[in-house]
């Protein structure tokens, strides 16, 4: 690569960087196919980078954020701002969701157990961060990786219900895994050698087949995985949280 | 220092004589005390270099961020050489993972993140040799925004672009290297 690419790279970059989703989508279009694909890379790659960063400032102020959590467990009333207040009464959402209780949250999510009480059914339901909802591109991200993780069926991938990606608490519904993560499985005790090639085995299955429908899932990690039921027989990745190339 | 202050270009380069030396016997003191694991900013060293060096007191706020700009770039040199010697390059499958954010870390353990972002910023001067700069000044001498502008004598806004572009260039080339 020249130097005078590299400025024209620069230039589509930084117009489409802080540009409106509409201006830069047109931007991208105009310019030729290969610059497009360098400068969407690189605005991809910024873009993963936020979620890092933040991930690791927010810490503090996701811990504030648990104690809401706690607070809907015990069934009391929320304070401002959170997701929980926009859900309507008695914290059902989407008239058929009951929310249970907080299952975790990431950069990219927040997850609650639910009872679906029409099909009398658990879920889990993934919402974005509050915080992060009105960024259109975030929002794409989300529908993105419903989309992919819903084109996956398999016995060791959890199974997508239903996306509901409008209204200002956009959420996936999901298969309820009841179990633990693998994480906080192997934190404080060893697991046997033949639970482990197992587990290694039945995860490596699912990863391959999201590999064969063209899905990489790019955060592959022990807190994303949950280990079914007490002895750990089935493994599943609980939270899809999946990459397109 | 001084005399660089009241406008001696040449002292600048006598400074940096006098700022290698000692940034590396400091490093190197560090390395050997320090027991395995632990890890010390780069750019607290740099910092104590300064001090030692320089009557702080006495240095316009344009010396300071050129002090920390030379520092940058010999901090730098030393990080590399000790990754170098410690035998660590392409041994042990892919680089730690780099979060640029964070400033280079001396550690006595070997490092290969450091070589590794060495490489791909070396090969991104000869493209964009401002923006490779900007990066050199916050990652490896820890220099603010602030002092940035000063150093290079650009805008706040560019040292922003520059940072936010260089950043993607340099997560992305580090990814590929990593694929290898």
């Amino acid at each position: 690569m020249s130097p005078e690419r590299f400025r024209r790279i620069e230039e589509l970059y930084h117009a489409a960087r802080e540009g409106t989703p509409e201006e830069r989508a047109a931007l991208l279009a105009q310019s030729d196919p290969e610059l497009r694909r360098e400068v969407e890379s690189l605005l991809f790659e910024s873009s993963v980078g936020e979620f890092q960063d933040r991930h690791a400032i927010r810490n503090a102020a996701e811990l504030l954020e648990d104690a809401t959590v706690s607070r809907l467990q015990l069934g009391a009333r929320l304070g401002p701002d959170r997701i929980e207040d926009k859900l309507g009464e008695g914290g059902l959402v989407a008239g058929k969701y009951q929310l249970l209780e907080s299952l975790g949250r990431g950069g990219m999510g927040i997850v609650y157990r639910a009872e679906d009480i029409k099909l009398h059914r658990a879920v889990a339901l993934k919402f974005l961060p509050a915080d992060r909802v009105s960024a259109p591109e975030v929002r794409e991200r989300f529908v993105l990786e419903a989309r992919a993780a819903a084109a996956l069926s398999h016995p060791h991938i959890c199974t997508i219900h239903e996306i509901h990606d409008e209204g200002e608490a956009p959420f996936i519904a999901m298969e309820c895994v009841e179990g633990q993560s693998l994480r906080a499985r192997i934190k404080d005790h060893p697991i046997p050698i033949e639970q482990t090639v197992s587990l290694a085995m039945q995860i490596a299955d699912a990863l391959a087949e999201a590999h064969r429908k063209g899905i990489v899932h790019r955060d592959i990690k022990s807190a994303n995985i949950v280990v079914r039921g007490k002895n750990g027989r089935r493994a599943r990745r609980a939270v899809p949280q999946t990459g397109i190339r | 220092m001084k005399a660089w202050g009241s406008g001696d270009e040449a002292a600048l380069g006598r400074l940096a004589e006098y700022v290698y030396p000692e940034l590396r016997r400091m490093a190197r003191r560090y390395m050997k005390d320090e027991a395995q694991g632990n890890s010390l900013q780069a750019t607290a060293l740099v910092h104590e270099v300064y001090l030692r060096l320089v009557d702080v007191n006495n240095v316009e706020w344009r010396g300071r961020a050129q002090f920390f700009a030379i520092a940058a770039q010999m901090m730098r040199r030393v990080l590399v050489d000790a990754a170098r010697t410690h035998g660590s390059r392409r041994r042990g499958g892919a680089p730690a993972k780099v979060n640029l954010d964070d400033s280079a870390v001396l550690s006595p353990s070997p490092d290969r993140s450091i070589l590794a972002v060495d490489e791909a910023l070396t090969a991104l001067s000869q493209l964009a040799p401002r923006q490779a700069k900007v990066v050199e000044l916050r990652y490896f001498g820890g220099l603010t925004e602030v002092e940035i502008v000063a150093a290079l004598g650009i805008s706040p806004r560019t040292v922003r672009r520059d940072w936010d572009l260089a950043k993607a260039w340099l997560s992305r080339e580090l990814k590929r290297r990593e694929r290898v």
